[in-house]
C-alpha cells in the first residue's frame, strides 16, 4: 500500500526531518509510528498526504510514485485516505452531521446516500444521537470520534492518525484504539502516529520507530517489548 | 437518439448531477451567508450600488438632454434681419423668392409691426417701444430649413452664406451655435462618464478583492480542512465566487433603484425645461429594462471578477501544512 524508498525530507530552513527512511506498509496492515516529538512522525504522515514533498527518495502509494503526481490530482489522492488529527479539526460553524458529510459532498454523493453513510458512520462511533449537535458542545473524546467518523465515512483505503489520543485519558484512548482496530479488521490499512508507549504495548501491533528522522526499529506484530 | 448505442458511464452522469447539485447548494449557502452578515454585506452592496448608479444616472440625464436638444435643432429656424431701410414690399418679394430654394421648407415674413407686437407680448417691455417715435425693429424673414439639413452644420452654413449675399440683408442668424456647444458638452459628458464608469468599475473590483480576501482569511481553517479531506481548488473557490457574484448582483439591483431615484428627482426640473421649449417628447427618465439588466449584469460580472482575482491571489497560498 505504502512504500518509502530512501526518503529524505529537508525543510527550507535546512532542518532534516527524515533521513533515508525505508519501510513498507502492506494492504490491510495496522501499524504504529512511534518516537519522541520531533522524531519525524508528522512529517512522514504529511508526505503520504502530499502536504509535503520528499526532498530525495520516493514515496509510493499502491506502487505509484507520489512525486510524479500533478498538483491537480492531489485532491483525488487525498480522497482515498482518511485522516484523524490530534486537534480534531472540526468545523464549529456546522453541526456534527455536516462535519462528517464533508468528504462525501466533496466526492459528489447524492443527499440520500450522504445521509445513509453519515448515519452509518455515526452509529459505528456511537454518536448516532448527536448528529444535530454542534461539535462545540461535545466532550474531547466525542469530538475525536466525530473526527474518526469523518475520516472513515467515505470508506478510504488508508487511515492515517496523528496523535489521535493525545488529549484523552487512558480509558478513552483505549476506546479510540478499539475503534481503529475494528476498522482494520474490515480491511482498512491503518497507520497511527503516537508516543503513547503504554497504549502501543497493549495493542500488540507492528511498530515503526523513528528517532531524529531515522528509522531505528521496525518491530513486527506480537513482538512488542 | 438511439439509447445504448454509446456507452455513457452512469458514474459520469452522477458526477455531473453532483456538480450541478453542489452549484445550487453553494449558490444558496453563499446567499444565506450574505444575509447572516448584514452590516458587512450591506456596506459592500451600498458601495457597488453607488459606484454603479453614478454613471448610469449621468448617462440617463445626458441622454434626456440630448433628446431635447435634438428636438430643438430640428425645429430651429434661420432668422434673416433686413436693413431698416428695406420696404415691406421688397421684403415680401424677397421672402417669396426664397420660398423656391430647395433646402427651405417654410418662409415667414415678420414685418416691423408684427415684430413689435411679438416683442411686446414676449418681453413685457412694450412700453419702452412706445417711448420711441418710430418702430426701430427691422423686418425679419424666418426660414425653416428642411429637416435633413437642420442637423448638418455645413449645409446650414452654406445656406446662410447664400442668404447673406442677398441685397438688403443686415444679418443672418441661426441658433445652432449654442446647440453645437451643447452637443460638444454632452459628448464630453459621455466621454467623462465612460472614464468615470471605468474607474468606478475598477473600484468595485478592488473593493471586492479586499472583501473576498478577508473572507478567505476568516475561513482559513475551513479551507485547510476541506483541502485535507480532498476538496479541489474548484470546490474551495466556488462559494467565494458565488459570494462575489451575489454581492455584485445585489449591488447592481440597488444601483438601478438608485439611478431611477436620481432620475425621478431630476424629472421635474427637466420637465420644466422641456415645457419652456414647448416640446412634448420626454422619456420617463427611468432606465429601460434593457439598461437596467445591463447595469445589473455588469455589476454581477465585476463582482465575480473581483472574487476571481482575490481567489487567484490568495487561495493557492492556503495549503495544509
Amino acid at each position: 500500500m505504502i512504500r518509502f524508498v530512501n526518503v529524505t525530507k529537508r525543510y527550507p530552513s535546512g532542518y532534516e526531518a527524515l533521513q533515508r527512511v525505508n519501510f513498507e506498509l502492506e494492504q490491510g496492515q495496522m501499524a504504529f509510528l512511534t518516537g519522541h516529538s520531533g522524531a519525524g512522525k508528522s512529517t512522514l504522515l504529511k508526505l503520504i498526504m502530499l502536504m509535503e514533498h520528499a526532498t530525495r527518495g520516493e514515496v509510493l502509494f499502491e506502487g505509484k510514485s507520489l512525486t510524479r503526481l500533478r498538483k491537480r490530482q492531489i485532491p483525488y489522492h487525498r480522497r482515498r485516505i482518511g485522516v484523524v488529527f490530534q486537534n480534531h479539526s472540526l468545523l464549529f460553524d456546522r453541526n456534527v452531521f455536516d462535519n462528517i458529510a464533508l468528504p462525501l459532498i466533496i466526492s459528489g454523493y447524492s443527499g440520500a446516500e450522504i445521509a445513509r453513510r453519515v448515519r452509518a458512520a455515526l452509529d459505528k462511533v456511537g454518536l448516532l444521537n448527536r448528529e444535530k449537535h454542534s461539535p462545540i458542545v461535545l466532550s474531547g473524546g466525542e469530538q475525536q470520534r466525530v473526527g474518526i467518523a469523518r475520516a472513515l465515512v467515505h470508506k478510504p483505503d488508508l487511515l492515517l492518525a496523528d496523535e489521535p489520543t493525545g488529549n484523552l485519558d487512558p480509558g478513552l484512548s483505549w476506546e479510540i484504539m478499539q475503534l481503529f482496530q475494528q476498522f482494520n479488521s474490515v480491511g482498512v490499512t491503518v497507520l497511527i502516529a503516537t508516543h503513547d508507549i503504554a497504549l502501543i504495548n497493549q495493542m500488540n501491533k507492528r511498530q515503526i520507530q523513528l528517532a531524529e528522522g531515522r528509522l531505528v526499529a521496525d518491530i513486527p506484530a506480537g513482538q512488542s517489548r | 437518439m438511439k439509447s445504448g448505442s454509446r456507452h455513457s458511464g452512469p458514474g459520469l452522469l452522477a458526477l455531473f448531477r453532483a456538480w450541478l447539485r453542489h452549484h445550487g447548494q453553494v449558490a444558496r449557502e453563499s446567499l444565506v451567508r450574505i444575509r447572516q452578515t448584514p452590516l458587512q454585506s450591506g456596506l459592500m452592496i451600498a458601495v457597488i450600488a453607488i459606484a454603479g448608479s453614478l454613471p448610469a444616472a449621468l448617462h440617463q440625464m445626458a441622454g434626456t438632454i440630448k433628446g431635447i436638444s435634438g428636438d430643438i435643432s430640428r425645429t430651429s429656424d434661420i432668422q434673416v434681419f433686413m436693413r431698416t431701410d428695406v420696404s415691406n414690399q421688397s421684403a415680401l418679394e424677397m421672402a417669396d423668392s426664397w420660398r423656391q430654394l430647395a433646402l427651405v421648407e417654410q418662409v415667414e415674413l415678420i414685418d416691423p409691426e408684427a415684430g413689435r407686437a411679438q416683442f411686446e407680448s414676449y418681453s413685457g417691455l412694450g412700453s419702452v417701444l412706445e417711448l420711441l417715435d418710430e418702430n426701430p425693429l427691422p423686418a425679419v424673414i424666418r426660414l425653416t430649413p428642411v429637416e435633413q439639413i437642420a442637423s448638418d452644420p455645413a449645409a446650414v452654413e452654406s445656406l446662410m452664406n447664400e442668404l447673406r449675399a442677398a441685397s438688403g440683408v443686415e444679418q443672418v442668424q441661426f441658433d445652432f451655435q449654442w446647440l453645437e456647444r451643447l452637443t460638444a458638452l454632452l459628448n464630453l459628458v459621455d466621454r467623462l462618464n465612460l472614464v468615470m464608469g471605468l474607474l468606478l468599475g475598477a473600484g468595485i473590483v478592488l473593493v471586492l478583492i479586499n472583501s473576498i480576501r478577508l473572507m478567505i482569511d476568516n475561513r482559513k481553517d475551513e479551507i485547510i480542512i476541506v483541502k485535507l479531506v480532498g476538496g479541489s481548488n474548484e470546490f474551495v473557490r466556488r462559494p467565494l465566487l458565488y459570494t462575489g457574484f451575489w454581492l455584485g448582483l445585489l449591488g447592481g439591483c440597488s444601483a438601478v433603484l438608485l439611478a431611477d431615484l436620481a432620475s425621478f428627482t431630476l424629472c421635474q426640473p427637466v420637465a420644466l425645461l422641456v415645457t419652456s421649449y414647448a416640446l412634448d417628447s420626454l422619456g420617463s427618465g427611468l432606465l429601460s429594462l434593457g439598461e437596467s439588466l445591463t447595469l445589473v449584469m455588469l455589476c454581477a460580472a465585476l463582482g465575480l471578477s473581483g472574487a476571481w482575482l482575490a481567489v487567484a491571489q490568495h487561495l493557492d497560498a492556503i495549503e495544509p501544512r
